[in-house]
């Protein structure tokens, strides 16, 4: 009887390992997949038969389109992409890598498995190892590159098992960028790159006002969430804020970096924002603690340019 | 008069178009026809569309006008609609009542799991001008986006829009030597193809713009289906500035050479056929279309039809042709033995039938909107008070109307910057007997941009005419969060029904949004917040230094909403 596959074990600078029930390892291939998860999110992935608003279904993973199809072959343009990981994070076999500085597809070796093999199969260890020189090259990418930040943002939460819809573009009475559902709770997000993360959280007031008020959603199940490229520096009142309404509204706003997701991401771990990890006022604004929690090791980023883990004074 | 090809512009999100599809599908299938407002209806119900920020009923009764062209969920559904009808989904009932029914065609694409691009493929090329289906319009034959790829692929597989508009927008698919020889002669040469295009327009009376706007809907499908990549660069206009090329991708080469390989049926081909013939083209036909679109179909035995057809088109023909997108539904329906049964037998919804009361969303605004009364009071003004530029101005203008007075200020204030009117309003509050100071610029910490102190403090966020002039929800989201600054960190005494004003130039433009906000807001987390535009704010003030009639302060301390004026 074909034994089936236990689990798939990411690597750093090579392709994933397939481990079978009889304790066989191979390396991973491409498949050529039907579905293509590495390049398209499935509709059912993006919708949410609860949330009932108008939805943005911009259904691509790579938020640069960096990898498409040529000859039936998945390809990825390496001028393009950013090295975010979305890609191999998606690769149902895991025969996406990155090395050298490239991120590469395997197609050499061929293994008898069909694409449902890989269903529901979970997959272990870190595929991208942290580091100040990356993290730098890709946040510099991220700042020169016409990006979409909810896209971006969006399917790191995905991939950190976080079910996230973004409202539709240019609705100017939904004014959310995005709702998300984890573990039967709903929350709203506000994503920004740019310097008016300040206003993120009345953004966020606004949003939840809208949705217990309109919506009936109920205020005490909500939570609410800033996704920020870098976070704010201690200079702005944003911290301070964010204790405010903590303090009189009893709702705990919570912060994450862009790079935080992709640490998250990288390590295969998902989030569970009920228990409000990423909360952080002006009283300890710090992410570094909370993220080695969840990645279960020490973070190896020590200057931290990018102000990921930790704000500039 | 010259023609032109024109598209419609039903938007850019083609996933979207066949995801809204999908989902109205269930509702509307069940009526053998349906008007628009049906299709309005299951699209809210479906939560598909929104009217100033509600869905579901809410947004219906919202978005009814006594005009149905300025209902802009009726007009989404009527751009819907057209698009349907395009690909062959719907079918037009009465084209001039905008009725529908749902093709057989359109049931297949709903009820199966099939990958959007491969739906869409095959039903843009299914497009024909000539058809027993749309009025036409234009005048023009073609077979539009085959046309557009083999122009494309011609043109050493570049094109910009304006080509596009000079070339196959203006001639029948037969004539596209024609185009190529006529865009030839002018690539290379933006000067020359620009002073044809102006006299084309002109001698057309379309004008350029709207020209270019025909283009937004196809150069949208070109790259949904990656059939083109776009870049910005003058490389077919050298010495110009860049425009957006549109380059062909093997894959559109690849699907063109596929689809040139079909034997393109038009109806003039059609008519010239015999009965039988006819229906053995439809059978065999729409089979090989739900084929390439990876549909399978197990009621529908071809064998017999091939053989007729191979008589005329040789050994097994394949076909580029749609029979919903080209005839009769019910012609077509029955040449596929198609037997439809409807389970909601009432007939289209009309207008009349929909004039469901908005009396709650009015019960809204009347909650929010606070009438002020003035007293006749005997009252002093301060001596630092009297110093004021703004009294000064006030008391100089004795002698006009108070309408005179306030369109004069106004005026004269209707583009200060904050540096003017921060201190203006601190100003005005003070003469009207608050004791009101404006933030020093710079201070992080008092977030407000003034404070009326007092035992019920008032956090203000004012924002003048230089910043916008419109009073807006960005201004009520800073109002809220001024309030839960203030209580949180005490600096001055508050409670909590005490209001938050936003003081701006004028009101809303969408006063129906921002009062629904502050609705929201209320019902949310029990927070008042208020709003005073500067034109009231002058009429209080005039009122009370030159006519001695005041407001009672108390009217101020929990305001939620808007302000009118007692007019006694």
């Amino acid at each position: 009887m074909k034994s089936s596959i236990n689990h798939i074990e990411n690597r750093i600078n090579e392709p994933s390992k397939i481990h079978f029930s009889d304790n066989t390892i191979c390396v991973s291939t491409c498949l050529n997949c039907k579905n293509k998860d590495c390049i398209h999110y499935m509709d059912k992935e993006l919708e949410n038969d609860d949330v009932k608003i108008p939805i943005n279904i911009d259904n691509n993973v790579c938020p640069v389109s960096a990898i498409s199809i040529e000859n039936n072959e998945v390809v990825i343009d390496n001028d393009k992409c950013i090295k975010c990981g979305l890609c191999i994070s998606r690769c149902k076999t895991g025969c996406i890598y990155l090395q050298d500085g490239e991120i590469k597809v395997n197609k050499e070796g061929k293994i008898s498995l069909k694409e449902s093999d890989f269903d529901n199969v979970p997959k272990t260890g870190s595929y991208i190892i942290e580091t100040d020189e990356l993290l730098n090259e890709i946040y510099y990418s991220i700042n020169k590159c016409n990006i979409n930040p909810n896209i971006f943002a969006r399917n790191l939460l995905l991939q950190c098992g976080v079910s996230t819809l973004l409202s539709r573009k240019g609705d100017v009475n939904l004014r959310m960028d995005g709702i998300f559902v984890n573990n039967n709770k709903y929350g709203v997000c506000e994503i920004e790159f740019n310097n008016d993360v300040l206003s993120c959280p009345r953004c966020l007031l606004d949003d939840l006002s809208v949705l217990c008020s309109r919506y009936n959603y109920n205020l005490e199940d909500m939570l609410a969430l800033v996704i920020s490229l870098n976070l704010p520096n201690n200079r702005t009142d944003f911290w301070r804020v964010i204790n405010d309404i903590s303090n009189i509204l009893d709702i705990k706003i919570q912060t994450i970096s862009i790079g935080a997701l992709l640490l998250i991401m990288w390590n295969n771990k998902k989030i569970d924002l009920n228990e409000v990890p990423f909360y952080c006022d002006f009283k300890n604004n710090s992410l570094r603690g909370k993220i080695e929690v969840i990645i279960d090791r020490k973070v190896n980023l020590v200057e931290d340019e990018n102000s990921i883990l930790e704000t500039k004074k | 008069m010259p023609k032109l090809k024109r598209f419609p512009n039903p938007g850019s999100d083609i996933n979207m178009f066949i995801s809204i599809f999908k989902k109205i599908f269930p509702i509307l299938s069940k009526k053998r026809i349906f008007s628009l407002y049906d299709m309005e209806l299951s699209m809210i119900k479906n939560s598909l569309v929104s009217s100033e920020g509600f869905t579901g009923m809410k947004a219906f009764q919202l978005s009814l006008r006594d005009d149905a062209s300025r209902d802009p969920i009726y007009n989404q559904a009527k751009m819907y609609a057209e698009l349907y009808r395009m690909l062959g989904w719907f079918s037009s009932s009465n084209e001039k009542n905008l009725l529908f029914t749902i093709t057989e065609l359109g049931r297949a694409i709903a009820t199966n799991n099939v990958d959007n691009h491969l739906i869409f493929k095959e039903c843009i090329l299914g497009i024909v001008d000539e058809n027993e289906i749309i009025s036409k319009k234009d005048g023009l034959e073609m077979r539009p986006f085959k046309y557009i790829l083999n122009v494309l692929s011609q043109m050493s597989k570049k094109i910009c829009k304006l080509e596009l508009i000079y070339g196959p927008y203006r001639y029948p698919d037969k004539e596209i030597d024609v185009v190529i020889k006529v865009l030839k002669e002018n690539r290379g040469n933006l000067v020359k193809l620009l002073e044809n295009i102006s006299q084309f327009s002109k001698e057309s009376a379309i004008s350029q713009v709207t020209m270019e706007n025909y283009t937004r809907f196809p150069i949208a499908v070109l790259e949904y289906l990656g059939w083109i990549s776009k870049e910005n660069s003058n490389e077919l206009y050298p010495g110009s500035k860049n425009m957006v090329v549109m380059n062909m991708t093997n894959q559109g080469q690849k699907d063109l050479d596929f689809y040139n390989s079909l034997i393109d049926i038009r109806y003039s081909d059609f008519l010239k056929l015999s009965e039988e013939m006819k229906i053995s083209l439809i059978r065999v036909a729409y089979f090989q279309q739900l084929e390439r679109m990876n549909i399978k179909n197990n009621t529908l035995n071809i064998s017999h039809d091939v053989k007729k057809l191979e008589e005329v088109y040789g050994l097994n023909p394949q076909f580029l042709f749609s029979p919903y997108q080209m005839l009769n539904n019910d012609f077509v329906d029955k040449a596929l033995y198609i037997e439809k049964l409807y389970s909601d037998l009432s007939l289209p919804i009309e207008k009349k039938e929909l004039l469901i009361s908005i009396e709650s969303f009015n019960n809204i605004t009347e909650k929010y909107v606070t009438e002020i009364k003035f007293k006749s009071i005997f009252h002093d003004i301060e001596e630092s008070d009297k110093n004021t530029e703004i009294y000064k101005e006030i008391v100089a203008k004795r002698s006009k109307t108070e309408n005179q007075i306030v369109n004069e200020l106004m005026s004269e204030y209707g583009t200060a910057n904050k540096e003017v009117f921060y201190p203006l309003i601190g100003d005005i509050f003070n003469i009207l007997g608050f004791n009101c100071r404006v933030s020093r610029n710079g201070t992080n910490y008092e977030r407000y941009d003034a404070i009326i102190v007092g035992e019920n403090s008032i956090p203000l966020e004012i924002k003048s005419p230089g910043e916008e002039i419109n009073i807006s929800v960005k201004a009520v989201r800073q109002a809220l969060e001024n309030k839960i600054i203030l209580l949180s960190r005490k600096t001055f005494q508050t409670e909590w029904a005490t209001t938050s004003l936003v003081v701006g130039y004028n009101l809303p433009n969408d006063r129906a949004e921002v009062i629904t906000l502050i609705d929201d807001i209320k019902k949310t987390f029990n927070l008042n917040i208020g709003i005073l535009n500067f034109e009231t704010l002058l009429r209080i003030l005039i009122n009370k230094i030159l006519y001695n009639r005041i407001i009672l302060n108390d009217q101020i301390i929990e305001l939620k909403g808007m302000v009118t004026l007692d007019e006694e």
